[in-house]
């Protein structure tokens, strides 16, 4: 593989990254080759040494999505982080996977049992209909739907830690299993 | 050499060979790779998350002879976690040394 090459496949790889930040990655590149070139190295051998352009693209694209996700913390950012870290290697996909998906689940179901504590009231009318029941229930209903604003403001607060933990993981994990050195 | 050992200092030399003087990608790639061997192309993306960090500062200098060059200065921030590592290196490999030569005495 040359030069030409190498860098046309990097850029072919690197094409879900944003074009300024693909650019400034491709320059690095185009730069190290025309020093290696200038102390006169064979191309051949530059090419050989820098990595292939798919796992070195693979790294490039896991560190930009977890710096994105650090950056401001969305779910759907920390996922495609978790995805790119993961993807690194095959060895990384249990470790890196696992963890987030276990604890992704936990979060997720304590939602969906606020989300139905707070839905109580409306469950229980089509349940029963309206009936003498609904009001004899009415300090029960009032209780139930105030664990669920009691557990999703829990829930809210404890979110951003989350996402932080999550996080920690992540750099601690490409650190660990990313960096094909 | 053990991938893990590289894996742990690389960022430690990239910080410290920048500590005196600003240096372009290359040179550190060079400087590095005649010490231990590396795989070139980590270096990047390496000085690319510093530099996003904030522990770099980079500039381009057009050079006469050889190609142009971005250099890479180290921020305040940079220096603090050079520091940082450092103190954490020191201790670390000073603790691993000692076990080493206990060891080898039969201590």
């Amino acid at each position: 593989m040359n030069k030409q090459k190498y860098i046309s496949e990097l850029s072919s790889y690197l094409k879900c990254l944003p074009p300024s930040e693909r650019e400034v990655v491709l320059g690095d590149y185009e730069e190290h080759f025309a020093n290696a070139l200038y102390c006169s190295r064979d191309e051949e051998e530059i090419v050989r040494s820098l990595g292939t352009p798919k796992l070195v693209a693979k790294e490039i694209i896991a560190q930009y999505r977890l710096q994105q996700a650090t950056h401001s913390p969305t779910l759907n950012r920390i996922t495609k982080a978790t995805f790119a870290i993961a993807g690194i290697g095959i060895f990384n996909i249990v470790p890196v996977l696992i963890p987030f998906a276990i604890s992704l689940f936990v979060v997720i179901s304590m939602y969906v049992i606020a989300t139905l504590l707070l839905a109580s009231p409306l469950i229980m009318l089509i349940q029963n209909g309206v009936s003498w029941n609904l009001l004899f229930d009415f300090f029960w209903i009032l209780g139930l739907v105030g664990m669920g604003l009691l557990l999703l403001n829990g829930l809210n607060k404890m979110i951003t830690w989350y996402y932080n933990q999550v996080l920690r993981y992540l750099r601690y994990s490409i650190r660990k299993w990313g960096r094909n050195i | 050499m053990n991938v893990q050992f590289k894996k742990g200092v690389l960022e430690l030399c990239v910080l410290v060979l920048t500590a005196k003087q600003d240096r372009y990608g290359y040179e550190l790639v060079d400087v590095i790779s005649r010490k231990f061997e590396i795989s070139e192309g980590t270096i990047y993306p390496l000085l690319r998350r510093l530099t996003v960090d904030g522990l770099f500062s980079t500039y381009y200098i057009q050079s006469n002879v050889g190609p142009p060059r971005k250099y890479y200065k180290l921020t305040d921030k940079g220096k603090e976690s050079l520091q940082q590592l450092l103190g954490e290196w020191t201790l670390f490999s000073e603790g691993v040394q000692e076990i080493i030569e206990g060891g080898l005495r039969g201590e």
